[in-house]
């Protein structure tokens, strides 16, 4: 088994009209040993910019310390939030200078423009960008993922109708994959709110 | 080299002897070999090849009221789900079960050979073949294709005229009788529960519930939809009670309803 298949994920971004979903399972595994069913894969960067980081947990959390530290850093000098843009570039830096011992991470980006128009990208260990205009996802389930999403995408939904649509592909997904699973979390966020919301699913 | 199919081979002919119209028919069923100067090697290639069923947690106990046996119903290829819904009892005859680990088709073929052999012994005797016979039939024919590769955890559960009857049956030849087993990859976590859970007065369907929620809740690879048999305790296999468990939903029930069964689902919040 691959490292990256390791701890097991499933993540998902989806972009809807003037706003975006991201969400994730909640297992934390070893192979196929259930840790944790509480496991928190995404962070919030600030109050429009979310990652999610699939694939080996322990770097997850290494890179997403790191990523805290340079955008806190780049608040000081800047005085402002970053971009979307700019960050998944900084992602890509953080992941290309470990080129040839590479994070084992594929991390989800997606965040509001000042003008409200989202953004999501995904980005293999070592820092390529993926830009996308519909859905990006990530993990273990990211095969199966890659159906759901694009049989069940819809051109700007309304932060409802996408939750129900991210959930849906979601949880359909890890159905399909031992290692990933035992519900999800998934945030909506739109220009003037940040929905959280955990979502049960079949607990094995 | 010569194989020895003479567990294959059943008391008597199936069409008579020398039919001449059919030969492959009449003839005892036998598996081909291939041409290979070094089997072994060649068996070891094989093995590797051929992806067994992995990931599977049965269990199985003989309690005051009968004997019990419960199995997950996943069936994976590597992380990949591939159903949810695989029954691994396998209802040998109405009075017999047994549970499937391991390789699925070395299982399913020699349950339902087994089930042949039991039903022969049967219509030969007169009378109803014992779990303990029913276990050595199926350990005699494994133990004789030993080192082939072949691939089965089971255990055979029933009831005869002793009573509820228990046993553990593998492929490398062992055969052990018992009071609780659980075999698949999951068996630690299920036996950790057994050891620590299950007293030998179990008086109610309650606890062996209970287990399974637990169970479930320790491993995720098995524990699906539970499929539980209950053979109750009447020798005939009629009133045996067929449960289905499905994660946050609990579908009852087949036949032979148990008031307090229901009762008891129905004060855990499942209807």
């Amino acid at each position: 088994m691959s490292i990256t298949e390791y701890n097991g994920s499933a993540l998902v971004a989806m972009v809807g009209k003037n706003c975006f979903a991201i969400a994730s399972d909640r297992r934390l595994g070893v192979q196929l040993q259930t840790i944790a069913t509480d496991f928190q894969r995404i962070s919030k960067i600030h109050d429009r910019l979310f990652i999610g980081l699939s694939g080996l947990a322990t770097d997850s959390q290494t890179l997403y310390q790191r990523l805290v530290f340079r955008h806190k850093l780049y608040q000081l000098r800047e005085e402002r939030d970053m971009k979307p843009e700019t960050f998944a570039s900084l992602v890509s830096a953080l992941l290309y200078e470990k080129r040839f011992g590479p994070y084992f991470c594929q991390p989800v980006i997606a965040g509001l423009s000042d003008e409200d128009k989202p953004f999501i990208c995904t980005m293999d260990s070592i820092g390529a960008k993926e830009l996308a205009k519909d859905f990006v996802v990530a993990g273990t389930a990211g095969e199966s993922l890659y159906g759901a999403c694009e049989a069940m995408f819809k051109p700007d939904m309304e932060p409802d109708e996408l939750f129900e649509t991210v959930s849906q592909a979601l949880l359909s997904s890890v159905d399909r994959d031992c290692l990933s699973g035992w519900g999800g979390h998934v945030y909506i966020v739109t220009p003037t709110e940040i929905k959280e919301r955990i979502l049960k699913g079949r607990m094995d | 080299m010569k194989l020895d199919t003479s567990g294959l081979e059943s008391t008597s002919p199936f069409f008579g002897s020398g039919d001449e119209l059919c030969p492959e028919l009449s003839a005892a069923p036998s598996f081909s070999l291939p041409l290979s100067t070094d089997f072994d090697e060649f068996q070891k290639d094989t093995k590797a090849t051929l992806k067994h069923a992995k990931g599977t947690t049965t269990l199985a106990f003989i309690f005051k009221e009968g004997v019990m046996v419960a199995a997950d119903s996943r069936a994976s290829m590597g992380g990949y789900i591939s159903s949810q819904s695989v029954k691994k009892i396998i209802e040998i005859n109405p009075y017999m079960l047994g549970t499937m680990a391991g390789g699925a088709a070395d299982c399913q073929f020699w349950h339902r050979n087994l089930g042949i052999k039991c039903r022969l012994h049967e219509l030969a005797n007169k009378r109803r073949i014992s779990v303990t016979g029913a276990s050595k039939l199926l350990a005699n024919i494994l133990y004789s294709y030993r080192g082939m590769g072949l691939s089965v955890g089971t255990m055979i559960a029933g009831w005869d005229e002793t009573g509820p009857g228990l046993y553990y049956v593998d492929s490398e030849g062992g055969r052990l009788k018992g009071t609780r087993f659980s075999v698949g990859s999951g068996s630690p976590y299920a036996y950790g529960v057994l050891d620590s859970g299950l007293t030998c007065l179990l008086k109610k369907l309650r606890s062996w519930l209970e287990e399974l929620f637990i169970m479930r809740h320790s491993e995720m690879q098995p524990v699906v939809v539970l499929q539980a048999f209950i053979m109750w305790d009447q020798m005939d296999g009629r009133s045996c009670l067929v449960m289905m468990l499905e994660s946050f939903t609990t579908i009852i029930i087949q036949s032979h309803p148990v008031q307090w069964s229901k009762k008891w689902l129905k004060s855990q919040g499942h209807n």
